[in-house]
């Protein structure tokens, strides 16, 4: 039961945290996450900070928070440990990076009303990114957070396809409702990736930038064109990538499994038609495959003396 | 009357040939119902191509829906006039190059007039012949036959669905119409199966005409002692007296009942399968499980058409044909009214199974109801009258329901709509018949009720009441 109300900015933290045994956990959330759009390089110096309260109960939880980063800044980090066995007076703690402790991080916590609250502020750069996690000795509960950019979407594996001299759009959107400062579009030749200017190749490309998602439009399709297309969302602390693979065929390819089948109409007809003419002549009914009504009617009333016989019966009833 | 005699006309084989023209029927739905449902999975493509939102391609599979059903009588006229045959093998034709047309597409419009109407068009001209003609070729086992015809639409949709998905990733969706429009075109093969048969004392769809020929029409090289200026003044007006005579059906009151019903039953039908996955979303239950729901009612739609058609098809309950549709009809209604009590999957699972089942049972049925009421002869007019009525309620409805959620804020005001007009709808016919059964047994006159005859005498008995019509008529042109 989280209650992510995040209204702040800059440092902010959101500490989460989780009890191994069976113990109470109140977790305190202090957010701060990506949601705000407003960024600056430099980080404030008064955080206002947002207090929320989560508990969780349960063994072994283990419990992942991911925070979306857009630009450098300091974010404070904050963990909440409750109601373990024997209540001591105090209790060690540590902080790990990608697994591994972070020097010089370990500190003493006292208790405090029952709650041992573990806090660091960490300074994040483009080469921080990563997965924060806190840990206590005495304790086998952990949380992580996973600083990261915001993820795009993975639309799919397969690759969009089309045909030489038709248009194409591709596609990138963000998970979450995050805007880049821009969005740029490369295709990729091999190990390089060549920017897609629009300005400069205005015939052949469009490109449409819409907050949190873009359409790349590739006009007058060559098979040249195919290949992959790398979109990055370019946020001021690192650009996130991702990429859309494009096939260009030519109208031969579906043309084959079409004619095919219009083949295989075209013989089946054949052949039934055929088949019901030969039966024909068996039957009383000696009828061209065609013309139905008429033959049909010529077989009937010249046909049987018995049909005659009605016929004439009718006539005789309907001339007064 | 005339002598019982084989040649010249038959009795409905109930089997034989029949089972290809039933095989054919099946194809036929598939290729028309199935592939219209399929479209939708093009609208996420044409968005994105287009840059259009969601109700700018919704309007291309009503376009489709409507034409096929308003374009249905027109169907059944050219199977009267020339052939079903013919008229199915000119439908695919039509639907094939719509399809066809349409991977070309430059806009949205395009797509509304090749795969909207041209496309509804050539599907409207094959779906009422193909299924005349069942009714046709069955009499014992009619319910069974049409319940194997109708059940390609579930089954189409079943294996089609993943397929056009797997086209649309292969060859994107310029080539996928361009294949659909060959798939769509093996329903002139399904035309060439309708090998067209005189029935024996009554002449069916394809070939009306033939009553004229009995009548009066002279064909070349029969000689009938009169003039050709005669010959020409009788042609013109057999033709009049064709068309009023193909028509005349619609003023018996049995047929009034049974289309006012048919209306009521359309406006009702189609809410649920549109409104389910979203109510089902409403009360919290699972993408994936509410997708579920969806294909356990695709499913055992399936079954319904056929074990319904079978079980109906039974002697103890073939006198009681339109009893189960009214049951059927009743207990789709009672099915919907129950929804505003399931509010989770467990719960719902049944309502699907029931829902399903029944709705595959009436669709079997409503060809079988139709040719009960107004005979052999005029199915095929009949048919086309019947899904023409269809067409307007099923366009309007959902907009009517969706404009109900809006407003109410729940889906129990659209699901009830829905439950009363299935009732109302069954209600209607049974009223109807419990009226009738009263005055019979009044009045005690002939009976024209087709439940009691066998299917032999009922033939005789439809073929009385046209001659007689006729010899009131012809004496005026002679």
């Amino acid at each position: 039961m989280l209650h992510p109300s995040c209204t702040q900015h800059r440092t902010g933290q959101r500490p989460l945290f989780s009890m191994a045994n069976v113990i109470q956990l109140t977790l305190l959330l202090i957010c701060c996450d990506g949601m705000n759009t407003e960024t600056s390089p430099s980080p404030q110096s008064d955080p206002g900070i947002t207090t929320q309260k989560a508990v969780s109960k349960g063994q072994n939880q283990v419990i992942i928070e991911e925070l979306a980063i857009l630009t450098p800044q300091k974010i404070e980090l904050l963990c909440n440990l409750i109601d373990i066995p024997n209540n001591p007076p105090n209790i060690t703690g540590y902080w790990t990076k990608d697994g591994q402790e972070i020097e010089n991080s370990e500190e003493s916590v006292n208790r405090n009303n029952e709650q041992y609250i573990l806090k660091r502020t960490f300074s994040i750069e483009a080469r921080d990114l990563g997965n924060y996690s806190c840990n206590f000795r005495e304790n086998e509960a952990q949380v992580t957070f996973v600083l990261d950019v915001p993820a795009i979407k993975d639309t799919r594996n397969k690759p969009v396809v089309s045909y030489i001299g038709d248009s194409v759009v591709l596609e990138c959107k963000l998970k979450l409702k995050h805007t880049p400062n821009t969005w740029n579009w490369y295709k990729a030749n091999d190990t390089e990736k060549v920017l897609i200017n629009v300005t400069a190749n205005p015939q052949n490309y469009k490109i449409v930038i819409n907050g949190s998602d873009t359409k790349l439009t590739v006009l007058n399709l060559t098979e040249e064109d195919s290949g992959k297309y790398i979109c990055s969302a370019e946020f001021d602390i690192k650009p996130r990538e991702s990429y859309v693979k494009l096939k260009v065929l030519s109208y031969t390819e579906p043309l084959k499994p079409f004619i095919a089948i219009v083949v295989e109409v075209i013989v089946l007809v054949t052949l039934i038609l055929l088949w019901e003419k030969c039966n024909k002549p068996q039957q009383d009914n000696s009828s061209a495959g065609e013309n139905d009504v008429c033959s049909e009617q010529t077989s009937k009333l010249a046909g049987d003396e018995n049909n005659g016989v009605n016929n004439t019966a009718r006539q005789r009833k309907l001339q007064p | 009357m005339a002598q019982e005699k084989k040649k010249g006309g038959v009795l409905p084989p109930d089997g034989g040939w029949g089972w290809m023209i039933v095989a054919g029927c099946f194809v036929v739905t598939v290729c028309t119902r199935a592939v219209t449902r399929c479209i939708s999975i093009f609208f996420v493509e044409f968005q994105m191509h287009f840059a259009r939102d969601y109700s700018g391609t919704a309007w291309i599979h009503s376009l489709v829906d409507c034409t096929t059903m308003l374009c249905a009588p027109l169907g059944s006229l050219i199977g009267n006039r020339l052939s079903c045959r013919v008229a199915v093998i000119l439908g695919g034709f039509l639907a094939s190059i719509g399809l066809v047309l349409s991977s070309f597409a430059t806009s949205l419009e395009y797509l509304y007039l090749t795969l909207g109407v041209l496309t509804g068009l050539g599907f409207a001209l094959c779906y009422t012949p193909a299924i005349a003609m069942v009714g046709i070729y069955f009499c014992e086992r009619k319910a069974l036959a049409y319940g194997i015809a109708m059940s390609g639409s579930g089954i189409g949709t079943f294996i089609l669905a993943p397929v056009v998905q797997l086209l649309i990733e292969h060859y994107s969706w310029r080539g996928a119409l361009l294949i659909l429009g060959g798939f769509v075109s093996n329903l002139c093969v399904c035309g060439a199966l309708l090998r067209p048969i005189i029935l024996k004392e009554e002449e069916a769809c394809p070939l009306p005409v033939d009553s004229e020929c009995e009548y009066g029409f002279k064909p070349p090289g029969i000689p009938m002692g009169k003039a050709v200026d005669d010959k020409l003044e009788v042609d013109s007006k057999q033709r009049c007296l064709q068309s009023m005579q193909e028509y005349h059906f619609l003023l018996m009151p049995d047929f009034l009942v049974l289309a006012g019903s048919f209306l009521l039953l359309a406006s009702g039908c189609s809410l649920p399968f549109v409104y389910l996955v979203p109510y089902a979303l409403d009360v919290g239950i699972g993408h994936q499980h509410a997708a579920f729901l969806m294909s356990i009612l695709g499913v055992i739609d399936i079954v319904g058409n056929i074990t319904f058609g079978w079980l109906t098809d039974r002697r103890c309950l073939k006198k009681y044909r339109n009893i189960c549709y009214m049951f059927a009809v009743g207990m789709e209604g009672l099915c919907c009214l129950f929804i505003p009590l399931l509010h989770t999957f467990v719960l719902l699972v049944p309502f699907s199974v029931l829902y399903g089942y029944f709705d595959g049972a009436y669709v079997a049925l409503i060809p079988v109801v139709t040719s009960d009421v107004v005979g052999t002869a005029y199915l095929s007019s009949a048919l086309g009258v019947v899904y023409f009525l269809h067409a307007v309620p099923y366009l309007v409805s959902p907009p009517i329901g969706g404009w109900l959620v809006d407003t109410t804020g729940t889906y129990t005001a659209t699901f009830f709509l829905s439950g009363f007009a299935l009732i109302s709808s069954s209600l209607l016919l049974f009223s109807v018949a419990v009226i009738r059964r009263c005055k019979r047994n009044q009045t005690n006159s002939l009976s024209k009720d087709p439940k009691l005859v066998s299917c032999e005498g009922k033939q005789v008995d439809c073929y009385t009441s046209k001659k007689k019509d006729l010899m009131i008529i012809i004496p005026t042109t002679s």
